[in-house]
């Protein structure tokens, strides 16, 4: 059965050292959820207090209407997959699978147990390897087996420690569509922690992007990527060039002014946040158009790289801001370096942050994190 | 917030091993104390202290004791790390037998290699007689100073290499690839490149030797003849003939302590100064040297082993040899064994087995959960536990009875003459080093797998049994089998614990070899090398990893 998990203004420190002073989330069952941040911002420390296996030192975590502060990790009914796998490498792959099922308060009969075993086995196609010892496994291998078995007792949630970060990149891919193809069709709540953004919007519903211990932003992978919540958010989610800009008010109308000179009108601003103001504007590489001789903002190009479906280039503006540019690579039509160049924006995937980075002046924001209770 | 207060069983096992530890280590430690400075009048005294700083006879023994710890470490750091260079880079011949070998060397009963020494080159000594009569030479005197040294050092060496070939294996072949590249010769590379990645192995095996040698009671009690050292100071002025006074015993005892605390701390400063770690991927590959070299490291590494096992390989001949109330004859005969074995079948034998494996089974079940408490709960009363076990790395032996007997002699628990009390010593000594080796190994496994079990449904102490603990098992066996044998073949701390009943094979040998019954004695150290060799061997045949931790 899966649960909905909610949290409740939990606070984590290590003596004075405060890891996540006010943190709230929920969610919701049989969602795929992903906790994402640089190393250091606490998505693993917040994990592993829905696992129980770090201290809470305030706050109420809820699983479904059950509060679980102090019930024993092995009580949680909780399956958890480690970044290293924790494999017991003195038990074999079947024994391993087999574990939490000896384990559970009332235990099925044996011959159930390896029926269980074995049908998630197969589930991960590890079957032909049942009789193996983990030191024979390759890494990929192994963390089908670490899934196997945190999937076979039926857990309320599947919790995910950056599962994938000992895989090669092929690997990774590979095995973060089975993830996510096995979390559809058991339907169960799953929480999962990891640095890679490309990961994160790969198998998520939801995502929580987390800095300093604060949850920056939490929505879907498009939400997240086309209307990043704040400064950070955009730049850490995908790639982006920050420029500086300035909004000026005519008539009611906005424009907006990038430092090179370049000025265009912008209709989607938020109207409260519509007046005239210093701005930072996230623009992403494929939303710059590159004109060879029209109007926009004078660039040079400086480099390129050829990657098969697209052109990279690295501009210089004339302010001296760089930014890099990515077009779809068309036959013959690489431009050299040193070429003098015009660079549009497509207005409407544009974000416009205020000053400080701390918010995103343009409507269509979704965020579902709750509003950071204000102390004092 | 609301909390539980209900405890967690891994803090129910920190306190009843804190208790243990209040009880058998520091009220020991603080009788100790409390013995050297009361007078004979029961009133507070320094008397003792003073007593033995102003005689020579007395201050004298140590600096006896530092010159002896000090010539064995120097020279046995010199042969066994000259010894483990050749052994791990290398070609050699019967690189196995060497190696076993040394461990059989070091793990032999204390006191075996200076008994068969003076048999061997003593006055009248069989060596001595054959070569003044055949070659008309006299043997240099080998009681005294050069005796010691020779006797310990013979033992401690091979101990030297054992730990600096651990450490050439951390180090990556690449490291010794790059000097080359780099332009350095292989002799240049030796001080350059090996000895300073060594060198925190080197100041461990110096602390380690020197303190050995600082504790070693019996060799220098059977070599020394007039040449005194600490220990059998200390000994001799607990049982001595003039007076049987234990306050002037733990007046001396405290003393020790401070030496070898003080020797402690410059090793702890010293290896402070060296710290990195090495993980080897790809270890160093031996590589074939020119004939001569290789002559010449052959020659070496075979002469010095040999040595080292000489003693041992004499005393099991004469343990053969026809002998007639201490006197040998021409032939050969088991009639020592037939003797020494109606003599300790029915006490040393049983004893050493029982008051061992008890012993043993204690040290590590202790050693693994303290292990685990200090690697994965540490708190305050963690950390004084680990400080605590570490106690006894610094006492020597000899004192760790004396403040045993002082404690338990009288008063609400009375344990001397008990087996108890042998098996209390035992653990004290042995624990420290059983502690290092398991936190070693915890340190090892990802503390996620316990999680793993956790989240699988297990309770705490059943994810350290089930999981932990059988990861733990290769390398808890290893340094197991050397507790095993350092506590069967233990001498300085028994020697002042033991009563009739509680007489153990080492002691048995012991006092056959003050009664001079030389044929007897020879058999039951036969009989001790006999255990230690085939507890060895077997561990070598069934271990997955054959790496001792020591």
């Amino acid at each position: 059965m899966s649960v909905s998990i909610r949290i409740d203004h939990a606070h984590k420190r290590y003596g004075s050292n405060v890891i996540i002073e006010d943190l709230s989330l929920l969610i919701r069952e049989g969602e795929f959820f992903t906790l994402l941040g640089p190393s250091g911002c606490g998505k693993t420390t917040l994990l592993r207090m829905i696992a129980g296996f770090n201290s809470i030192e305030g706050g109420d975590f809820y699983f479904n209407d059950t509060r679980i502060n102090d019930i024993d990790p092995s009580k949680r009914r909780i399956g958890m997959v480690f970044q290293n796998y924790a494999i017991f490498p003195h038990l074999s792959v079947q024994d391993n699978v087999m574990f939490g099922l000896k384990n559970q308060p009332n235990r099925m009969p044996k011959a159930q147990m390896k029926e269980e075993a074995e049908k998630f086995m197969r589930l991960m196609h590890i079957d032909e390897y049942a009789e193996r010892m983990p030191e024979r496994l390759s890494g990929g291998q192994q963390q089908r087996v670490a899934l196997a078995r945190a999937l076979v007792i039926q857990p309320d949630v599947l919790l995910m420690d950056e599962p994938l970060s000992n895989l090669d990149a092929k690997l990774r891919v590979e095995m973060r569509e089975t993830i996510r193809s096995i979390q559809r069709s058991v339907g169960i709540t799953t929480v999962y922690v990891t640095h890679d953004q490309e990961e994160a919007m790969a198998v998520s519903d939801r995502i929580a992007v987390m800095n300093l211990g604060v949850i920056q932003q939490i929505g879907s992978p498009q939400a997240i990527y086309q209307r990043p919540a704040n400064l950070f958010v955009a730049s850490f989610i995908g790639r982006t060039n920050l420029l500086d800009g300035e909004i000026t008010m005519e008539n009611g109308e906005a424009t907006l002014r990038v430092s090179s000179g370049y000025a265009a009108s912008i209709e989607n601003l938020l109207p409260q946040e519509a007046r005239a103001r210093k701005v930072v504007v996230s623009v992403r590489p494929e939303e710059f158009i590159i004109d060879e001789d029209g109007d926009g903002i004078p660039a040079t190009v400086e480099s390129s790289t050829f990657l098969g479906l697209n052109m990279h280039y690295f501009l210089t503006l004339s302010s001296g801001e760089h930014v890099q540019v990515i077009q779809e690579a068309e036959l013959d039509s690489a431009l050299p370096d040193g070429a003098k160049v015009h660079l549009r924006m497509k207005r409407s995937k544009l974000n416009i942050f205020s000053e400080d980075g701390s918010r995103n002046l343009v409507r269509g924001v979704v965020n579902d994190a709750p509003a950071p209770r204000r102390e004092g | 917030m609301r909390r539980k207060h209900r405890m967690d069983i891994w803090q129910v096992i920190s306190f009843v091993i804190l208790g243990l530890y209040a009880l058998f280590l520091v009220l020991p430690m603080f009788q100790l104390l409390r013995s050297s400075v009361i007078g004979a009048d029961g009133e507070f005294s320094l008397g003792y202290f003073k007593e033995f700083f102003t005689k020579k006879s007395y201050y004298g023994t140590l600096f006896n004791s530092f010159k002896v710890s000090i010539a064995v470490t120097a020279v046995s750091l010199i042969l066994g790390i000259l010894f483990a260079y050749f052994y791990n880079l290398f070609e050699m011949k019967g690189k196995a037998l060497l190696q076993t070998l040394a461990i059989l060397c070091c793990m032999s009963p204390p006191f075996i290699g200076a008994y068969s020494w003076i048999q061997m080159f003593g006055r009248g000594g069989i060596f001595t007689k054959a070569i003044s009569s055949l070659l008309g030479w006299k043997v240099p005197d080998i009681y005294g100073f050069t005796g010691i040294v020779l006797v310990i050092t013979s033992q401690l060496f091979p101990l030297v290499f054992l730990y600096i070939t651990g450490a050439l294996k951390n180090i990556d072949n690449s490291l010794i690839e790059a000097s080359s590249s780099l332009g350095c010769s292989s002799v240049k590379r030796f001080f350059v490149v090996i000895l300073p990645l060594c060198m925190p192995t080197i100041l461990a095996a110096a602390l380690l030797v020197f303190m050995r040698a600082f504790a070693d009671f019996a060799t220098p009690l059977l070599i020394g003849k007039g040449y005194q050292t600490f220990p059998v100071l200390i000994y001799n002025r607990y049982v001595g003939e003039t007076a049987t006074n234990h306050q002037f015993a733990a007046a001396i005892s405290v003393i020790g302590i401070v030496v070898t605390a003080v020797i402690f701390l410059i090793q702890k400063f010293a290896t402070s100064r060296f710290t990195f770690t090495m993980n080897a991927l790809h270890p160093i590959e031996t590589h074939k040297p020119k004939p001569l070299t290789s002559v010449l490291i052959h020659v070496y590494c075979y002469l010095i082993v040999g040595i080292a096992m000489l003693p041992q390989v004499f005393v099991a001949w004469q343990s053969f040899r026809k002998c007639n109330n201490g006197v040998f004859l021409d032939g050969y005969s088991l009639e020592s064994y037939r003797i020494a074995l109606s003599k300790i079948m029915k006490r040393s034998l049983p004893n050493t087995f029982t008051i061992g494996i008890t012993a043993l089974a204690l040290v590590i079940l202790l050693a693994i959960l303290i292990a685990y408490l200090v690697v994965r709960r540490a708190n305050a009363i963690n950390g004084v536990i680990d400080t605590l076990s570490m106690v006894p790395y610094i006492i020597p032996g000899a004192v760790v009875g004396i403040a045993l007997v002082v404690t338990f002699n009288q008063g609400p628990l009375v344990l001397t003459g008990t087996a108890a009390i042998m098996v209390i010593a035992l653990i004290i000594r042995r624990l420290p080093y059983t502690i290092r080796s398991s936190v070693a190994i915890l340190q090892q496994i990802p503390m996620s797998i316990e999680e793993a079990a956790i989240s699988l449904g297990c309770s705490k102490l059943k994810a350290f049994f089930v999981i932990t603990v059988p990861m733990m098992a290769n390398g808890i066996m290893s340094g197991a089998i050397i507790s095993w044998i350092t506590i069967i073949t233990e001498l300085s701390t028994a020697i002042i614990l033991y009563s009739v009943r509680t007489e153990t094979l080492t002691l048995s040998i012991y006092t056959y070899v003050v009664q001079g019954n030389d044929g007897v004695a020879s058999a039951i150290a036969t009989i001790l090398l006999a255990v230690t060799t085939v507890s060895l061997l077997l561990f070598m045949k069934f271990s997955k990893n054959k790496e001792l931790s020591f």
